[in-house]
């Protein structure tokens, strides 16, 4: 494999985009608490209360569970990618191997979670085409097909 | 120029290259290289996810009862539209620079961190932006039903 050099502005770039993973990733866990709270929340109400549709409520709640699975990963992703970048400042070889390790890993979660984005609006088109889900869900979607 | 037997071996980031380069150990090449591929399905799924979303909100358009309906569509394709083009403009140069870095460009390198900055601080601004959306819509909300509560 060719070899690669950094330069120290590669070095800084690689310091500056800690800063925004570390929030990143501090936002992905808050937003796991509020799914699993969400979640349980609605499974809750889709048992105790007698509304109509309460099936759809139970399906709500899976999803919430779904989706603070998903952020806990992009958040543990993101956090130990900060922290490698964070023990570059000892130069360390290990550190970088760990870092781009995790991006890599980000990147694999992000493929998984646009696919599932997709099959998602996929399966939106067709019940809303049949007839089945008169009023969809959201369209426009967060980056990543999500 | 050859390599001088008498220099020091070149280990990791400790050494460099000279001339403050830092040679970047080979397993952490692999791994940055090891995202190419998926930085190039991303591309894929957020092109095809475009025109899925716009007949997506079409069709539920078609079938609203309720004007509410009709502008929600509206307003998340509005708002959605421009934010999916942008990430799909920073995944492109991310994906087309790691291509270059695993088809044996080694200054490729450098701006595959430089996208990857620029993705991270993308992602942090409009997650700073939907916070803020999210406090004033539930500030407002709050504030809405006090006033209406009052006698």
């Amino acid at each position: 494999m060719t070899e690669v050099s950094l330069s120290e502005a590669d070095l800084r770039n690689l310091q500056r985009s800690r800063g925004w993973a570390r929030f990143l990733a501090v936002l992905g866990f808050l937003a796991t608490v509020a799914c699993a709270l969400g979640g349980v929340a609605m499974a809750v109400a889709s048992r105790t209360l007698a509304v109509p549709g309460g099936a759809a409520i139970g399906v709500g709640a899976a999803a919430m569970v779904v989706g603070a699975i998903a952020m806990g990963f992009y958040g543990v992703f993101t956090w130990r990618y900060a922290s490698a970048v964070a023990a570059l400042q000892g130069r360390q070889g290990p550190a970088l191997v760990s870092a781009f390790r995790n991006l890599r890993y980000l990147w694999t979660f992000h493929v998984i979670l646009s696919g599932l984005g997709l099959l998602f609006t996929l399966g939106s088109i067709v019940a809303t085409w049949m007839g089945w889900m008169p009023s969809s869900a959201g369209t426009g979607g967060p980056p990543g097909g999500g | 120029m050859g390599v001088n037997p008498f220099d020091p071996p070149r280990t990791d980031l400790e050494g460099g290259a000279g001339g403050g380069e830092h040679a970047m150990p080979a397993e952490a090449l692999r791994e940055l290289v090891g995202t190419a591929p998926w930085a190039r399905w991303t591309v894929w799924l957020v092109m095809i996810s475009i025109p899925l979303n716009v007949l997506n909100a079409v069709l539920t358009m078609s079938k609203a009862k309720t004007p509410f309906e009709v502008g929600s569509q509206v307003g998340s394709l509005v708002v959605g539209l421009p934010i999916t083009i942008v990430f799909l403009l920073l995944y492109r140069r991310y994906a087309a620079r790691a291509g270059e870095l695993a088809g044996g460009e080694p200054r490729a390198a450098s701006e595959v961190i430089d996208a990857q900055r620029s993705l991270f601080k993308a992602y942090g601004i409009f997650a700073i932006i939907a916070l803020v959306l999210v406090v004033l819509m539930t500030t407002l909300g709050i504030v809405g039903a006090m006033m209406r509560g009052r006698p």
